[in-house]
């Protein structure tokens, strides 16, 4: 059962940003020792915004990444994102909260290689009640928008790196989620297609789409309006 | 850009599992299946009822043998036996049709009526009530 009750999960008057990070923190049990992966972290974000989160690995980016993604529960602290503390959420809510808001693009893409670009592409659909006529042509539409129209029915490992990346990003946007999260989405790629990449994230980011883009990558940070340089489990935003 | 609340509150309300707005299908169905009960309902019960009703009536035709009209003595004395619900004429009297309960009396009971007040008649037939009343219903329609 869903709790419909909205007091503790909106907080309508308070929420000036898409995203409020609020003394998050997040500690990790190594046998005895606790580590503090991320110690207080306070930041926000509004829509519309493309920022990076910037850190050497073992930084915490990921640890934050995966809590802005709603799968992480962090050990102190909260997360509005549009209004709704996602942690005060149920776990159904939660889930039905990542299917809405949150498209995920990963550092090695993660495609399903026995199924064709066009099935990769419509997977995030599956469960949206969407019908089979809607969900192919938001699938081929989103396609065209990154540019693999005519590719739909090829299968993964028949297309370049930046053709696979593409795949990725269009299977993360399908949905319209209003957040983008990529996870080192230019790790992958040499110089020029990471160029390519990262123009079609700021064309992406020029149409209204908030993106959080997690990098090691100083070059990449270039590309985005902001970034938060997280270091030894703490953030400063430049 | 300043962030809006309005902005996703589908997505919101999606999430909190709110319920939408309008008819859901669910509801839509409901309502057909009901209406479609409540139709069957309303056409087939006042049959049922009727049936239940009438289904332990018969009705006996008789003339007289030598076709004359009916007395009117005679009809109210078959009108007073047990189980008789109602007689009715045909426009000039020479044929009628009892109705009675076939449970509490018969056509022998009625023939000996006849007999006890000496009068020759013909049974021209015996149906069920029900059913002469749709053969009625027939005719009138020719």
């Amino acid at each position: 059962m869903k709790d419909n009750t909205m007091h503790k999960s909106v907080v309508e008057p308070n929420a000036q940003h898409l995203i409020e990070i609020q003394d998050i923190g997040k500690d990790y049990q190594e046998g005895e020792t606790t580590v503090q992966a991320i110690k207080q972290m306070n930041f926000f974000i509004d829509d519309g915004e493309f920022v990076s989160i910037m850190g050497q690995s073992g930084s915490g980016k990921s640890t934050l990444l995966s809590i802005l993604g709603g799968l992480n529960h962090p050990s102190r602290g909260r997360i509005l994102l549009d209004s709704l503390d996602i942690y005060e959420l149920s776990s159904e809510q939660r889930a039905d909260l990542r299917s809405e808001y949150i498209g995920v693009i990963f550092q090695s893409f993660q495609l399903i290689p026995y199924l064709t670009v066009l099935e990769n592409v419509k997977l995030p659909m599956s469960i949206t009640g969407r019908k089979a006529k809607e969900q192919d042509k938001m699938a081929r539409d989103v396609l065209a928008r990154v540019g693999l129209a005519n590719k739909a029915d090829r299968l993964p490992d028949k297309l370049s790196g930046g053709e696979q990346e593409r795949v990725a990003i269009a299977r993360a946007i399908v949905n319209k989620p209003p957040i983008l999260l990529a996870d080192e989405p230019t790790g992958n790629l040499d110089s020029t297609t990471a160029d390519e990449i990262m123009n079609l994230l700021k064309e992406l980011n020029a149409e209204g789409q908030t993106i959080i883009m997690v990098t090691h990558n100083p070059e990449a940070c270039k590309h985005t309006a902001r970034t938060i340089q997280v270091k030894d489990g703490s953030c400063s935003v430049n | 850009m300043s962030y809006n609340f309005e902005k996703y509150r589908e997505k919101r309300e999606k999430v909190l599992g709110v319920k939408k707005r309008g008819v859901s299908f669910a509801t839509l169905a409901s309502i057909v299946s009901l209406v479609i009960v409540l139709g069957l309902g309303i056409v087939v019960v006042p049959k049922s009822i009727a049936y239940l009703n009438t289904r332990h009536l018969d009705d006996a035709i008789y003339k007289l043998q030598d076709g004359s009209p009916w007395p009117p003595e005679v009809i109210s004395a078959i009108q007073e036996l047990a189980g008789v619900k109602s007689i009715e004429t045909d426009t000039n009297s020479s044929r009628i049709v009892i109705t009675f309960d076939k449970s509490v009396t018969g056509t022998p009971d009625i023939n000996a009526l006849f007999k006890q007040r000496d009068i020759e008649t013909v049974l021209l037939n015996q149906v069920g009530h029900a059913h002469r009343k749709k053969i009625l219903e027939k005719e009138a329609k020719f």
